[in-house]
């Protein structure tokens, strides 16, 4: 039988689930002591640091992808010809992996 | 119209059997990872316990968070882990098998995940927002490795000129141990292997929990929720789990008999049981001291790379 995606019926069951989970989560405690330390986020007690910057995030995640980021810097120089040209090789990569 | 019926009942069923199940599998993994580590292990129903306390607990939601998709985005994870469920089929059976394929599978499966994100974003916490990236960046990374295995058993369908490859229903009809060499035999064996290595990833579990990290980040993307929507991500990780061990199923070990429903469903269970257990249970009790500092390059580089030369074995 062929398979046909049906985002009709998708999103009908989403919707059955959600209910029914909704009810569910109906069942729960609400309240809270709003207006209280109770509601601060949560820091060890301390004020948020301001000093976290993007690189501090995932040093790992930067650290594998250095070689990468530092290519495509040194290929592209704020110049928009350069992502035009950037776009139009790899559309031409891939176009020509498809091809085999 | 009784077809519908039919249907609509076989929903309720799993909307609410995918629930317990995921919680009382969650005791029995909690169980057999204390007996692993010698020690005595909470109750199997303590998930429940779990459960029922956080019900009943307060629902914080933190100063100037952005409430309506803090409080959303924990229905919106547990039901799209449980509509994953829908697709994959349980015991020969899926409710819409037939409108949808592997495809939107793997795309559902980001579903639970990237609410989680949302929700560690809107949460105005530096440590939920940490959790969050993490948790983005773990995603991209095991996304890579698990569509490769995924091809394999489409692959092999192909090659032998069945149609409908990416249906589960016809990857499931079909023992793909049976399509290969003994060579190739190795090579699904080393795709078995990197699906179990991908499972702790799918779940956030030890060695791949950087975006939980409680003694670096305090919870990580969950640091800020308590009360009804911790308990809604807690019953979704429990789902998710039955419905990527469902997945891994489908795709490898289908061995479909011709027996009473009851029975493959006894079935179903034991292999459910057996693929929770060494693929979640095992690894995350070898791997409860072991840190993974630069977790893209192990992901997409050995891991896939792994995966790769699974995938060498099964062509040649």
């Amino acid at each position: 039988m062929q398979i046909i995606w049906q985002p009709k019926i998708a999103l009908i069951s989403f919707f059955l689930i959600f209910f029914s989970i909704f009810l569910f989560y109906l069942t729960g405690e609400k309240k809270y002591k709003k207006g209280t330390s109770q509601a601060i986020p949560y820091f060890s007690g301390e004020a948020p640091p301001k000093h976290i910057t993007l690189e501090n995030i995932y040093w790992g995640f930067f650290k594998d992808l250095e070689k990468l980021y530092k290519f495509l810097t040194k290929i592209q120089k704020e110049n928009a010809n350069d992502y035009i040209f950037s776009f139009i090789f790899g559309l031409i990569i891939f176009l020509l992996i498809l091809n085999f | 119209m009784s077809n519908l019926i039919l249907k609509f009942a076989m929903m309720l069923v799993v909307i609410f059997g995918s629930v317990i199940l995921g919680l009382l599998f969650k005791g029995i993994d909690r169980i057999l990872n204390a007996k692993i580590q010698k020690r005595v292990g909470p109750p199997i129903w303590q998930p429940f316990y779990d459960l029922k306390k956080l019900m009943i607990k307060e629902s914080i939601i933190p100063r100037k968070a952005v409430k309506w998709i803090f409080e959303l985005s924990p229905l919106v994870s547990l039901a799209a882990s449980i509509l994953i469920l829908f697709y994959i089929p349980i015991a020969g059976k899926s409710i819409l098998g037939n409108s949808g394929d592997l495809i939107l599978i793997i795309y559902l499966f980001i579903f639970p995940g990237l609410s989680l994100v949302l929700g560690a974003f809107s949460s105005n916490s530096p440590y939920t927002n940490l959790g969050g990236q993490r948790l983005v960046i773990n995603m991209l990374g095991y996304e890579f490795p698990l569509a490769i295995v995924c091809l394999v058993p489409v692959w092999l369908i192909h090659q032998n000129g069945f149609a409908n490859i990416f249906s589960l229903s016809t990857i499931y009809a079909h023992n793909i141990w049976g399509l290969v060499d003994p060579i190739g035999i190795i090579g699904l064996l080393i795709e078995v292997m990197v699906i179990f290595i991908i499972i702790a990833g799918e779940l956030s579990k030890t060695p791949f929990d950087i975006e939980a990290a409680d003694s670096e980040i305090a919870g990580g993307a969950l640091a800020e929720y308590s009360g009804r929507n911790l308990a809604m991500f807690y019953i979704a990780e429990a789902v998710k789990t039955i419905a990527f061990g469902s997945l891994f199923i489908a795709l490898f070990f289908p061995w479909n008999i011709e027996a009473f429903f009851g029975i493959k469903i006894l079935i179903y269970l034991l292999k459910l049981l057996a693929v929770i257990f060494i693929g979640l249970t095992i690894v995350r009790t070898m791997t409860s001291r072991f840190k993974i500092s630069r977790l893209t390059r192990v992901y997409w580089v050995y891991i896939s790379l792994f995966a790769f030369t699974g995938f060498l074995f099964i062509l040649l």
